[in-house]
């Protein structure tokens, strides 16, 4: 618990070391909450193209073969 | 359950059945993250296909670089896409909300009622026109981030500013998207 949350008041200012983090690492605990949410309705967003789009597109694949 | 690298490999072996699971795997979010920034469920559709079809090509052809992740490459040439789109139209993403039209309307059915829908859909309906109020590049990051499953060197590299630029405008979109639905007293489930 110790080691994690030292993470959120880390100063990220170099390249290398900051590829590897998430947005989350370095935030207070009332924000990695809210990202949480917002990340489930972010799912529900979700939707999915026409299936005619996808047919298309498996015929153009086959279409190469 | 097969891994990317197993189906791509299925696929360029000869597999048609590789490319069929890796587009039902990532429909959802490529699709959903072409249509949050051009805002238009055709020119989203056109753009999806001119995404896979790019897929294809590259699978086929061989070129596919097997040390990256497969959504985060899609999602780099879905963006790419996007952006090439904005530049022949010569104007850039809309950032105001007021689209009357909802296509994330057309969820599955869960045993909940009416009422619940209602607000689920109004909440869904809600979060996306302050989704479509961000600045562009805030939008762009949240979304890249979300749904492309991009690194921030990725989105970096694709946005061609700095790792902590990308970061930084991560949490400013977190920032204004929380406040915005303070504003509107609009909540999410935790």
């Amino acid at each position: 618990m110790g080691e994690n949350s030292t993470k959120f008041f880390n100063a990220t200012t170099n390249n290398a070391m900051v590829e590897g983090l998430d947005v989350t690492e370095y935030v207070d605990a009332d924000e990695l909450l809210f990202h949480h949410a917002l990340r489930t309705e972010l799912d529900a967003l979700e939707t999915r193209p026409k299936k005619q789009t996808i047919e298309n597109l498996l015929n153009y694949s086959t279409s190469l073969r | 359950m097969k891994s990317d690298q197993d189906l791509i490999h299925l696929y360029i072996g000869g597999h048609e059945g590789g490319l069929v699971e890796l587009i039902r795997r990532y429909q959802s979010k490529v699709y959903t993250s072409i249509y949050l920034l051009v805002k238009d469920e055709y020119l989203a559709e056109d753009i999806f296909q001119d995404t896979f079809i790019k897929v294809i090509n590259t699978l086929k052809a061989g070129k596919y670089n097997e040390e990256g992740k497969f959504l985060p490459w899609v999602s780099r040439i879905a963006h790419n896409l996007v952006i090439d789109h904005f530049r022949r139209e010569k104007r850039t993403p809309l950032v105001s909300g007021g689209d009357d039209f909802d296509i994330f309307e057309v969820l599955g059915n869960y045993d909940e009622s009416t009422e619940d829908r209602m607000v689920r859909e109004q909440t869904h309906k809600d979060l996306k026109a302050l989704i479509h109020l961000l600045p562009a590049e805030q939008k762009e990051v949240l979304i890249m981030r979300h749904f492309g499953d991009m690194s921030f060197k990725e989105i970096a590299d694709v946005t061609e500013v700095s790792i902590n630029t990308a970061l930084g405008r991560m949490r400013y979109a977190l920032n204004n998207l929380r406040k915005m639905m303070q504003t509107k007293e609009l909540s999410l489930k935790n």
